[in-house]
């Protein structure tokens, strides 16, 4: 005949629940970092049996099992339950030998418990969620050094369990950010579509005759939505990339022809501010998403251009190589310094020579990504005052 | 009665619709609009459009509903359909050609994109 003596419940056992449900660690996948601490716990003190145990309402669920098949048992017959209870390290010598333990199931049977020692995993606020424990199944004592490296191994469990959790805290916050920011993105393009709307149907005068001077200032108004409009798109489309949605649409393209298309949008610039612009774009069919390259050139070309004094030189080269297309965009522009190289992809990063050229640091960041996902590479070289090169290979 | 074609254009913002409205008797249209699905819907019975212009996210029914009821409907069942959708992912666009929409463009558009869509569907004038 077996009976349990269940352990109290701690004074603080609804706050301590709660706790537990907050680092949502329960039914996780094993975890080689818990793994192996009860392996260590183990080998130190000599025991076949080791567990990183987490009590919940009616059950302990173990985190980690050394030299334990089972990976839960019911609440009413655990020992940890005890040593929750009891709030510091709680050590069972001889379960025959106590009267809370001695009928217990794991003792009578499987796996038969002589021997236990638990050491609390108290969370910062003071809430034993459970315990780092050692079982054998024979009666023991613990040495001071064993004792103590129990505590310290406990310790370094529930770091485990803080990390875990505040790894979960970040990530849930970085989601929130990415849907606030595509949220934000689709609320902001209405407006502007609204507004860009507008001002083209003025612009086109299907209201009316203009004078020049409304010309000028409409076409400025119509460039800063524009400009508005493709801030709205970057950062919608990083909070996509971010959030793991972003989709191409793949069709047949002619990369010499997106490349000439991307010279006719910055020519204007780039004559304007004396900039020659020699542009070498024979035709390469590739299967790609057209307007996710077009934006990739426009975005390297136009960066050229405006990281370009007067009187500079930028160059659009497009090559078929062995087993894809070498595109590059090299310029005898400002430069990137030496150290800001290797960040130069990364979002919001901007050189620090590049302040007073407007800009918002997602436009390289962004092209990292679609070459990427077309199962490219994007690469740079760069001196300081000297100029630029990218080079962005995709397969075809 | 006029020989001009009737365009229904659909769209919950007052604004665009109004500009998408302007452009559209500019073109030469005749016009009618509603500002969510079931208006639509309900206009559409009443007088059936040579063409229409759904907003995709409206109260009431969305373009994707108001396209599939329009598409039930033998009055309009071969009527042209041109989806204005904000959301630029393929998925929805998809969704768009499975309702049986015609033809869809993307928020931001520029109404001359929109006018040369609706010549290109109704035939030039």
């Amino acid at each position: 005949m077996t009976t349990s003596v269940r352990a109290p419940d701690p004074p603080d056992e609804r706050g301590r629940l709660a706790a537990l449900r907050a680092y949502a660690i329960l039914d996780t996948p094993s975890d080689a970092a818990f793994d192996e601490l009860t392996e260590l716990a183990a080998t130190i003190c000599g025991m076949p049996i080791s567990l990183v145990t987490l009590v919940d309402e009616e059950r302990q669920w173990f985190k980690s099992h050394h030299g334990l098949e089972v990976g839960e048992t019911d609440r009413d017959s655990s020992f940890c339950a005890w040593a929750v209870a009891n709030d510091e390290m709680f050590v069972v010598p001889d379960a025959l030998e106590d009267d809370r333990f001695r009928h217990n199931p794991l003792v009578q049977g499987d796996p038969n418990i002589r021997f236990y020692a638990g050491a609390p995993l108290r969370t910062p606020e003071g809430h034993v969620l459970g315990t780092l424990c050692l079982i054998d199944r024979v009666p023991r004592h613990l040495t001071a050094e064993q004792r103590t490296a129990l505590r310290t191994l406990a310790r370094a469990a529930m770091a485990q369990l803080d990390l875990h959790k505040q790894n979960r805290e970040l990530r849930e916050l970085d989601r929130l950010k990415d849907e606030f920011v595509a949220g934000v993105s689709h609320e902001l393009r209405t407006p502007l579509t609204s507004i860009r709307g507008y001002v083209e149907t003025l612009l086109e005068e299907e209201a009316g005759p203009l004078t020049a001077d409304q010309q000028r200032f409409l076409r400025i108004a119509d460039r800063n939505v524009a400009r508005l409009l493709k801030l709205v798109g970057d950062l919608l489309f990083i909070a996509q990339v971010s959030a793991g949605r972003l989709e191409l649409e793949p069709a047949a393209a002619d990369l010499g022809e997106l490349l000439r298309e991307t010279a006719d949008h910055v020519r204007p610039t780039a004559s304007a501010n004396d900039i020659e612009l020699v542009v070498d774009a024979p035709s390469i069919e590739a299967r790609v998403d057209p307007s996710r390259i077009a934006q990739l050139f426009d975005n390297l070309a136009s960066n050229a251009v405006k990281f370009t004094p007067a009187g500079g030189r930028v160059e659009l080269t497009l090559v078929h190589t062995g087993d894809g297309a070498l595109l590059t965009v090299s310029d005898s522009g400002i430069g990137v310094p030496a150290d800001e190289v290797p960040a130069l992809f990364d979002r919001f990063m901007r050189a620090s020579n590049a302040s007073g050229i407007p800009g918002t640091g997602l436009g390289l960041a962004i092209s990292k990504t679609i070459a990427e996902a077309h199962g490219g590479s994007i690469a740079v070289r760069s001196e300081e005052g000297k100029g630029t090169t990218f080079e962005v290979r995709i397969p075809v | 009665m006029t020989d001009r074609p009737l365009v229904l254009v659909a769209d919950d913002d007052e604004d665009i619709r109004t500009l998408v409205c302007y452009r559209m008797e500019k073109a030469g249209y005749e016009v009618v609009s509603a500002a969510d699905g079931a208006e639509a819907l309900r206009l559409a019975a009443e007088r059936p459009p040579a063409l229409a212009i759904l907003d995709v996210m409206m109260p009431k029914a969305d373009g994707y509903e108001v396209t599939r009821q329009l598409r039930a409907a033998e009055a309009t069942k071969r009527t042209p359909i041109i989806l204005l959708t904000a959301r630029a992912q393929e998925a929805d666009v998809q969704r768009g050609f499975e309702a049986g929409a015609d033809d869809y463009i993307r928020k931001p558009f520029s109404p001359q994109e929109l006018r040369a869509r609706v010549q290109a569907i109704l035939g030039r004038r």
